[in-house]
């Protein structure tokens, strides 16, 4: 298709909607637009020949029915540009991802170092608390969740630690903590929250949420811990909301094998 | 509210009555004429994903509410091989498009909700729904009329049988 060639075809099809079209008329400019965006006419180009295809069309004798036409014309023009549309919001959410990507490789990087200074803390509760409170607020960021808990215990000691959006309606207690961690291995993964009301075992949380599991586990596979999250911020928890919580409970269960490493060191 | 409209897609020539029967709901539930542009493309690229993919299948479409908000619901039925690779195509569209992002990819971007269940062998179902919210002003109006709808109910039941 020529741009000579697209431009008559485009006051043709603009002329026979304005004087009598419909959806048929309207469905030839949506076919238009798509052939525009594929032979790569640009939208500055496309606006121009719009214009010119409506002056023709007022010389044609359709100058009496000027309100009629200019509306008629716009219409024709939205089915032109819904192709553009379309391909704009692509664009538009491509960009949107590249951005939180960047932010998440950011805050892994400084989640990496700020573990690499929280497990040489002096006293492996400590440290292990500060690890779990740091990989929780992190998730509970990069996820947009409301809540987000995480449990751990070891050689008798035990851990919980809880970070939550400063914006969400209530702080969740240790009793609901120990509850979920109770129930985590009868329940699924992630809980959507249409399917909420048929985990009877949830009832101890705030409300009707969604909720994402996972587990911490040491590298001798044995299950020390859990991070989990509640309350995302649109929607339900998806599969890089999964993929990103498993790394950061790897990221934590290394993190507190190394303190302990370091204590036993310490202490010989 | 509108009932149910259903469009048997078996070619590039159906498109046209489901973009109607598409638009024309978009109108009667109050959706700007922008809106009913978007939803009479995103219906088309649907619709065309199935002619070029599968040959035939069926459109429906819905009106849903909710107290905020009304919906106009597009199903798309068909019984092909289903879809290989869901993620690539709801990501990039198919690649002899030149990866634009029309096709399925484009209406998902072009409607609120968008969810496809596909089934190698058993087929593939889109199920797309645009919100419109209902603004206070809307809601209050609705109120009013239904109050005077009871008033006028409670008055005729306290009128005298003749």
């Amino acid at each position: 298709m020529t741009a000579l060639g697209f431009r008559s075809e485009y006051v043709a099809a603009l002329h026979l909607h304005v004087v009598g079209g419909g959806e048929t008329t309207l469905r030839e400019g949506y076919e238009l637009g798509r052939r525009a965006l594929a032979e790569g006419v640009s939208a500055l180009d496309l606006a121009a020949i719009h214009h010119e295809a409506l002056a023709s069309a007022l010389n044609a004798g359709e100058r009496e029915r000027l309100p009629d036409v200019v509306a008629a014309a716009a219409a024709f023009f939205q089915e032109i540009l819904s192709a553009f549309e379309m391909v704009h919001r692509g664009y538009r959410e491509a960009a949107v991802n590249a951005a939180a990507e960047r932010r998440q490789a950011a805050m892994l990087r400084r989640l990496s170092s700020f573990l690499a200074d929280a497990s040489l803390s002096a006293r492996h509760t400590d440290a292990a608390s500060e690890v779990l409170q740091l990989v929780a607020e992190h998730a509970r960021e990069l996820t947009d969740a409301a809540y987000a808990a995480a449990g751990w215990a070891a050689e008798g000691e035990q851990v919980r630690v809880m970070s939550v959006d400063p914006d969400a309606a209530a702080a969740i207690d240790e009793d609901v903590m120990e509850h979920v961690e109770r129930l985590a291995a009868a329940l699924p993964t992630r809980v959507a929250r249409s399917g909420w009301a048929g985990e009877p075992a949830l009832r101890a949380l705030p409300a009707a949420s969604n909720l994402l599991m996972v587990p911490i586990t040491a590298l001798d596979g044995r299950r020390s811990g859990l991070l989990w999250l509640a309350e995302k911020g649109r929607g339900d928890f998806t599969d890089a909301d999964e993929a990103v919580a498993l790394h950061l409970a790897n990221m934590a269960a290394a993190a507190l094998e190394r303190a302990e490493l370091y204590r036993r060191h310490a202490s010989v | 509210m509108a009932d149910e409209i259903h469009v048997r897609i078996a070619s590039d020539e159906d498109m046209l009555p489901a973009r109607a029967h598409g638009r024309a709901l978009a109108l009667e539930l109050g959706f700007s004429r922008t809106d009913a542009t978007l939803i009479a493309t995103a219906i088309s690229e649907i619709a065309r994903n199935i002619v070029v993919h599968v040959g035939k299948g069926e459109l429906t479409m819905k009106p849903v509410q909710e107290e905020r908000r009304y919906g106009l619901m597009v199903t798309a039925t068909d019984s092909g091989p289903g879809i290989a690779d869901l993620e690539a195509a709801l990501e990039h569209g198919h690649a002899s498009r030149g990866g634009l992002g029309l096709g399925l990819p484009g209406a998902r971007r072009l409607m609120d909700d968008f969810d496809v269940r596909s089934e190698r062998g058993t087929g593939t179902t889109i199920t797309m729904t645009k919100w419109r919210v209902r603004d206070e002003l809307e809601l209050l109006r609705e109120r009013r009329r239904l109050l005077e709808g009871t008033h006028r109910e409670e008055q005729r039941s306290d009128a005298p049988g003749p």
